[in-house]
């Protein structure tokens, strides 16, 4: 038979309760290290952002055999070698459903030209700013499909990065800014 | 509360002798004071009515595994201590998760000692003493030679306790509230000693019966359930006939790394969840194979009482032998639970317990809301969009009993290959069941993270009232994030035994997240009520004042007790005994907090 005793009254027990607060107290920060500059895979719903100060208009090379894209500055699109690869586009930011941040090339009009392709492209990017959308290319059609998500999706977080650390990280190595940059040499057989 | 505050500091210790479920037979008690030096070494012809020392508001009990000490101090008609320090939750606190060389887990008092680099009895000269003293014989047929040996190997436990005093306070007393925060796990040792001095009633008669016959009762269950299945050959399981039922039902087994099916109680048991026809395959299994119906520890008043083991898992929930506790796996055997006449049991657990305390630590306002809607699962469904606003449990079935199973497998880690199995569906919408939770509750999985961070990082990990683990060597981050949940919830559930007994309410047993009570059929209802307040009250205090619910399962003589889960395997059994004692006759009324 216990004495009589009251827990609650033995013990300040407000008083000993520990944090739990995990997430907080941490001391960690996540490190954005690797943006990738691509279309959005088939497979994922994206946003893009709606401002301003995240898009760019630039000049961009596209290398296909090594999967690569360069941006070129302004003060090397007419050098040689660059002037007929380099194709005018819009750079955008976006994010998938899985929270992956990434910039896209949107192709804009070279020549006067510019096709269904692009055309279709710059559209999804138009609606993406607004609602979950999932790029996907149909040969038959010779465009993008565009789908909607018709679920109501939360929207983005997007992480407190600027454009410039975005396009520093994506285009890592691959800023064409001077007439020595190994691009160019390649292009024009210098090495 | 500092050890300063104490005037008295009492080591003590018991030698008692306790057969397969009886209460303790006191042998003897040596005490020690810290301060005076004060030893009293008494036979237990020599003990009286109240304890030979101070054990008051003004002094410090000590022990080592309090609860057998403090069934000795019931079995004695004494009243238990006012504060008990113990120091068994203590070094398995101090040491939790990890294993050290010549040692592996602390949780003796001889390893506790070989921790410090203190001085230990050989593990020889104290099993012959433990032998002597677990003699059934009376106290008085000890020779006085014998009574002296035992007293001073008595004494050597209540030395060690001595010096282990030092080291133990110097590493566990360090921050403010680190003392009382261990008076509170010595107080609820009160509280296991309280459940094991008073165990669960049994129908003995029918335990003797199923013993008698056990043998046979396997072989007529195998003819039984077996037909349709086909997978046994005498009493012996094979796994070639199972491959071949499997490919016959065209369902898909988990297979071992080997290629084979995996056959293990985890592996049968979640099957059973998603294809219900292998439930009697797994629970005839079970019963054959791990069921021992002659280990249940049943004392001759008829009450089923074994060691708790308070404290045992890392989570620091209980760890009781699945033999020896008749809340053990085999689920139907929990029809041989039945109170005596004029009384009552109540089973009272929390509702969602890992739920509410996960939707509080985290902060997730949304998952709070799901938990305080009564139906977190359905709430979940509508908060993400799976089901339309004003869905119910019977318009929406199987999205809820989708969604259930992602809540409850995600708490575990659960991830989308075993969470479609869970569903029977395609890996595909198990994963989106999987996202579709991550962003509805986004807050509580960033705090999930941060467990998992915190703990990599800091080594450690701690509840509300500072049960701890380290991580060493490979840590499971599916544990470690789980870990916050059922350590939480064991505070909880401590919390609310000590309350319990403090208010006079008759504990049993704890069972995972809930307690069985013991009272008239004139108090049940009253006493159910009175627990629920409590529980909703500890639940409080542990959350910081979030409310939490209970469900209480009542029984009434001449009912007996029974898990839902269990009742068919029990029909089967008594079948073929030709007991006339069906799940029929078997009431339990659920009584959900108002």
């Amino acid at each position: 038979m216990p004495q009589k005793t009251d827990v609650t009254a033995d013990f300040n027990l407000d008083s000993l309760r520990l944090k739990q607060d995990f997430s907080e107290t941490l001391g960690i920060q996540r490190v954005l290290s690797h943006v990738p500059v691509r279309k959005p895979n088939k497979t994922n719903f994206i946003r893009v952002h709606s401002g301003e100060d995240y898009r760019m208009d630039v000049g961009i090379v596209e290398m296909k055999e090594e999967r690569e894209t360069f941006l070129v500055t302004p003060a090397m699109m007419s050098e040689p070698g660059i002037y007929e690869l380099v194709v005018p586009a819009r750079l955008v930011t976006y994010i998938t459903r899985q929270g992956v941040l990434a910039l896209w090339p949107l192709k804009l009009e070279k020549d006067g030209k510019l096709n269904p392709w692009h055309e279709s492209a710059l559209e999804a990017a138009q609606l993406a700013e607004e609602q979950w959308v999932s790029v996907r290319a149909d040969m038959s059609l010779g465009a993008y499909q565009i789908f909607l998500a018709t679920a109501e999706l939360p929207e983005p977080e997007w992480p407190e990065h600027t454009f410039s650390e975005l396009v520093r990280l994506g285009f890592k190595g691959l800023i064409v800014d001077a007439p020595d940059h190994p691009l160019i040499q390649q292009l024009t057989g210098a090495i | 509360m500092e050890l300063g505050d104490f005037r008295e500091i009492w080591f003590c210790d018991f030698e008692f002798y306790a057969p397969t479920g009886e209460r303790p037979l006191v042998r003897c008690m040596v005490a020690r004071e810290l301060l005076s030096k004060r030893v009293i070494k008494l036979w237990a012809d020599e003990l009286g009515s109240e304890p030979p020392f101070n054990t008051g508001k003004d002094a410090l009990f000590v022990a080592f595994f309090a609860s057998a000490e403090l069934g000795c101090f019931r079995s004695l008609g004494w009243n238990s201590p006012y504060w008990v320090l113990d120091f068994y939750p203590e070094i398995r606190n101090l040491t939790n998760g990890k294993t050290y060389p010549g040692i592996g887990r602390v949780r003796s008092l001889l390893s506790t000692l070989a921790f410090f680099g203190l001085r230990r009895m050989q593990h020889e000269d104290k099993r012959a003493m433990r032998d002597l003293v677990m003699e059934d014989r009376c106290n008085s047929t000890y020779s006085l030679q014998d009574r002296r040996a035992i007293l001073d190997y008595c004494q050597t436990d209540v030395d060690a306790l001595e010096s282990l005093f030092k080291p133990i306070t110097q590493r566990i007393v360090r921050c403010p509230g680190d003392l009382d925060r261990a008076l509170l796990r010595g107080r609820y040792m009160d509280a296991v000693a309280e459940m094991e001095f008073r165990g669960i009633p049994i129908d003995v008669d029918l335990l003797k019966q199923l013993r008698q016959s056990w043998d046979d009762i396997r072989l007529q269950l195998i003819e039984k359930i077996d037909p349709a299945f086909g997978v046994f050959d005498g009493l012996k399981f094979k796994q070639a006939k199972f491959i071949d039922w499997l490919r016959c039902e065209k369902i898909p087994w988990p297979e071992t790394a080997t290629g084979k099916p995996a056959l293990d109680n985890a592996t049968f048991r979640q099957m059973a969840k998603v294809y219900p026809q292998v439930a009697p395959l797994h629970e005839l299994r079970h019963s054959l194979g791990q069921l021992r119906l002659n280990d249940l520890s049943v004392g001759s008043d008829g009450r089923n009482r074994c060691l708790l083991s308070p404290f045992g898992a890392n989570t620091s929930r209980h760890t009781p032998s699945n033999s020896r506790f008749i809340f053990g796996p085999s689920r139907w055997i929990r029809g041989l639970i039945k109170p005596e006449p004029g009384k009552a049991l109540a089973y009272i657990d929390f509702s969602s317990q890992e739920i509410a305390i996960a939707a509080k630590l985290s902060s997730d306002l949304k998952m709070q809301r799901a938990y305080t809607s009564g139906d977190p699962y359905l709430s979940f469904a509508i908060q993400a969009g799976l089901a339309p606003d004003g869905a119910t449990k019977a318009t929406h079935k199987p999205t809820r009993d989708r969604c259930k199973s992602a809540v409850l497998g995600l708490s575990y880690g659960m991830r989308e290959h075993s969470l479609a199995q869970r569903i029977g569906g395609p890996t595909i919408a198990a994963r989106h069941l999987i996202e579709a939770h991550e962003e509805t509750y986004r807050i509580f999985w960033r705090w999930s993270q941060g467990v998992v961070d915190h703990a990599m990082l800091h080594n450690r990990l701690h509840t509300t009232f500072g049960w701890q683990i380290a991580m060493n060597g490979e840590v499971n981050p599916r544990s470690v994030q789980n870990f916050p949940m059922q350590a939480n919830g064991a505070e909880m559930l401590r919390l609310a035994a000590i309350m319990a007994m403090e208010a006079g309410i008759q504990i049993c047993a704890p069972i995972h997240d809930a307690i069985l009570i013991e009272s008239s059929i004139d108090c049940i209802d009253i006493d159910v009520k009175r627990m629920q307040a409590i529980m909703q009250q500890a639940g409080q205090i542990v959350l910081d004042g979030f409310a939490i619910r209970s469900d209480a399962d009542k029984v009434s003589y001449p009912d007996r007790y029974m898990d839902g889960s269990g009742r068919e395997m029990w029909d089967r059994v008594m079948e073929v005994c030709n007991l006339n004692v069906k799940s029929a006759r078997v009431r339990c009324v659920a009584i959900a907090q108002e």
